[in-house]
């Protein structure tokens, strides 16, 4: 199976919110699309899924016309939503209907995602409580409780509902569209992982998110827009390696302050004795490190890498912003 | 096939419409309190207009294939019958073999008080004449006010002589008026006799304001419910921000499909439960009371329903009309309703489609006051108000069959058009967010959506 998307355009009137967008994936993975507020990510994710018209550009599923009559999909959408008033069982059973799932499976497939996202006290009745004794010795009538609505859920239990019915049909492509958002540190570690399993189940992922760490721990390859054009786009390991290792994190017991002038090392933080610094290239850090060790300066860490993603998307987001 | 394609999921919106409306309390309730007043109305009329308690046997009614006996002979005097007949159809030998004393009066200058004021109180004066301005011929009955005559004497009177008068006419019609009537009217051709046509002259006014009156109410609230309802159905799914999340599994149109047609259950399976209800009700109520009181006290207001067109084949063209209606005015509510990105609009986008509704409405209440049949031929044809006018006009004997196959297809082609407009907009108004979209924004949409449906560059 592939996803290819290609010179995928939209234009309201004489604005354009998305520019020739491309981007492959001939392999399951994941693959991020990033980028600023009103970039275009969101127009995109709907254009590919269908929901908004396209001024040119397609999108093929194994070469052929994407569709989600064709493509098993599954969205979370970044705009949540689900009925406030009605029971949330039957809004999971009519969305696994609308995805082709039969009921009998629909209801196996909640019951299992209920258990794991902690939810099943929201879909099924409590159980009724033995009933007790009245003053008269007869047994009174206990009601079991009835399960909740959508508008008793807090943000994080809607969360979990609607990352349900993304993932109610088992689907082949998954959508995410700031999947963490809003999420506590306790549920989105419970995120991660469903995130992780359908990895490993060899589900093709796409994921927008600002969360630069999360895409950073997930996606393979990258899609940076910014006021609709992409502005970087490739293999994730790859782009770092081609900015070099320039991110120096230092902890040392003396003051370098000194040795940086003319070094090629820049300081960027500096905390008591822990510094974080940006060098031109890695023979600038290991000189500098040198220098230290021949001076006696105890040194106690030293770690040099690559730029983070967040690096990365700040400096090229930032860079067009100055262009403009 | 796109069609077809355009449509996957149709179903599955329609059941949970479906269910969920139902297991909403408040539209239980409403039906239940729907059901009681059918079930209630029509022993509550019988009562309210005189029917016996205790009796469902008719008393005083002349069968259609029975032979009246004798009129006024229930009291312990005769009643003498004074007939001004200005019909020239020969009144008094019809009535001749039903009355003991039948005094007929000479002249043509209708009735004067003082011929009123001398009738005794066993006396009765009819005047039959032809009341030009309406275009229908009319009976009126005088007695002294002290008068002791049956009311069910009186209407079998009137009943007799209407029924005379309608004879004649259809025997003086000639063969060659015949055929000039098949020829020269397209409304008169489609009749096919004279007896048919004529019998149209015979819906008074009253019986015709009626029968606009409550079909008019009928589809008011009918469209009215099922707009508001297809509406906020429709707003409550793009406030909630569902409409990404169900787009994913479902084409715009089909979700808009399955609540109109969810509705279109809810709304006819109501209508039908009432029909149930009252049907069951008059049975049930025969056997206690006589239900005959409704018709006579209905006849004494001057609504009479026997020259109506009425039979099965009326049943289902009222049934096709009301489907026509519902389906012009719900897919003018989706639209509405796809303008809308919040619950606060929901008025606003309800106004347009309660004016149209509307004025359907007051033109219909209008049309029925006035006995033209031009002025009922060009109102069958106007869409929006043909929905409330045609299927009565054709009831009423105003219009022919043709001229509501006419109005029926016009009303078709307003569906199609409007469903054209929706499928090439609908996509791009159910994804927009922020003000209300007013239908010049719809027309620009369309201007620049020209391809419609699931575009694709």
């Amino acid at each position: 199976m592939s996803l290819t998307v290609r010179d995928l355009t939209k234009k309201y009137g004489d604005k354009t919110v998305l520019d020739h967008l491309s981007f492959e994936m001939p392999e399951s993975g994941v693959y991020a699309i990033l980028g600023t507020n009103g970039a275009g990510k969101t127009t995109a994710i709907r254009m590919m899924l269908g929901m908004l018209s396209r001024d040119a550009g397609e999108v093929l599923w194994n070469g052929k016309p994407f569709d989600t009559s064709v493509c098993n999909v599954g969205y979370l959408a970044e705009e949540r939503g689900l009925y406030p008033k009605y029971s949330l069982m039957d809004q999971l059973l009519y969305f696994a209907g609308l995805r082709g799932v039969s009921r009998s499976d629909a209801k196996k497939r909640i019951r299992y995602w209920a258990d794991r996202l902690e939810v099943g006290e929201y879909l099924y009745p409590a159980p009724a409580v033995a009933p007790a004794l009245g003053e008269r010795g007869r047994a009174r009538r206990v009601k079991s409780v009835p399960p909740k609505k959508a508008d008793q859920l807090s943000k994080g239990n809607q969360q979990k509902i609607q990352l349900m019915t993304a993932l109610i049909s088992d689907p082949e492509l998954l959508i995410l569209d700031e999947p963490l958002s809003g999420l506590d540190p306790v549920n989105t570690d419970l995120f991660k992982s469903i995130i992780r399993e359908e990895i490993a189940k060899g589900k093709y992922l796409i994921m927008s998110s600002h969360q630069m760490a999360t895409v950073e721990e997930f996606c393979n390859d990258i899609t940076i827009l910014n006021r609709s054009k992409t502005v970087l786009q490739g293999h994730l390991p790859t782009i770092k390696k081609s900015y070099g290792r320039v991110n120096l994190s230092l902890k040392t017991e003396g003051d370098i302050l000194p040795y940086l002038p003319g070094s090629g090392v820049s300081l960027v933080h500096a905390k008591e004795y822990e510094y974080t610094l940006k060098v031109e290239n890695e023979t600038c850090a290991n000189a500098l490190l040198a220098r230290l060790l021949a001076d006696g300066v105890p040194v106690i860490t030293f770690d040099l890498r690559e730029p983070s993603l967040h690096e990365i998307f700040v400096e090229k987001v930032g860079d067009v912003h100055e262009d403009i | 096939m796109k069609i077809f394609e355009e449509m996957r999921g149709v179903g599955q919106v329609y059941r949970f419409t479906l269910t969920q409306h139902w297991k909403n309390r408040a539209n239980v309730i409403s039906l239940i309190i729907m059901l009681v007043i059918s079930m209630a109305i029509v022993p509550l009329s019988s009562l309210m207009m005189g029917g016996a308690i205790g009796g469902g046997e008719e008393v005083g009614q002349i069968e259609d294939d029975a032979e009246p006996g004798f009129l006024f002979t229930a009291g312990e005097e005769i009643i003498t019958v004074y007939l001004r007949d200005e019909t020239g159809y020969a009144l008094a030998d019809l009535l001749t073999p039903h009355l003991q004393r039948l005094r007929v009066m000479s002249g043509d200058a209708g009735v004067t008080e003082e011929e009123i004021a001398a009738l005794h109180d066993h006396a009765l004066l009819v005047h039959a004449f032809y009341a030009a301005e309406v275009g229908q011929y009319r009976i009126e009955t005088y007695t002294s006010e002290t008068s002791q005559i049956h009311a069910e004497d009186l209407n079998d009177l009137i009943w007799l002589l209407s029924s005379g008068i309608e004879d004649a006419k259809a025997e003086t019609v000639t063969a060659q008026e015949q055929a000039w009537l098949d020829t020269v009217s397209l409304s008169y051709a489609e009749r096919g006799n004279a007896s048919d046509l004529l019998a149209a002259e015979d819906v008074g006014m009253e019986t015709s304001f009626t029968v606009e009156y409550i079909y008019a109410i009928l589809l008011l609230m009918l469209c009215m419910m099922s707009s508001s309802f297809i509406i906020r159905a429709v707003v409550e799914e793009k406030s909630s921000k569902l409409i990404d999340l169900l787009m994913v599994s479902v084409r715009p149109l089909a979700l808009l499909c399955g609540k109109i047609l969810a509705m279109m259950t809810v709304v006819f399976g109501t209508l039908l439960a009432v029909a149930a209800g009252v049907g069951l009700s008059n049975a049930v109520t025969g056997l206690f009371l006589d239900t005959s009181a409704i018709g006579g006290g209905l006849e004494n207001m001057g609504i009479s329903f026997s020259a109506l067109h009425l039979g099965w084949d009326t049943a289902i063209i009222v049934l096709i009309s009301l489907v026509l209606s519902y389906l012009t005015y719900s897919i003018m509510s989706g639209i509405a309703g796809a303008s809308c990105s919040s619950m606060n609009d929901t008025d606003a986008a309800m106004m347009g489609v309660t004016f149209t509704l509307l004025f359907g409405y007051i033109v219909s209440c209008v049309v029925a006051a006035i006995p033209s049949r031009g002025v009922a031929v060009v109102t069958s044809l106007i869409p929006f108000v043909s929905s409330f006018c045609a299927p009565v006009h054709y009831v009423c004997g105003r219009i022919g069959i043709a001229v509501l196959l006419l109005s029926w297809l016009i009303q078709a082609a307003v569906i199609l058009l409007l469903a054209r407009f929706g499928a090439k907009i609908y996509r791009d108004l159910i994804m927009h967010q922020g003000k209300r979209l007013r239908l010049r924004d719809m027309r620009a949409m369309v201007k620049t959506n020209k391809g419609g449906m699931h575009r694709e560059a």
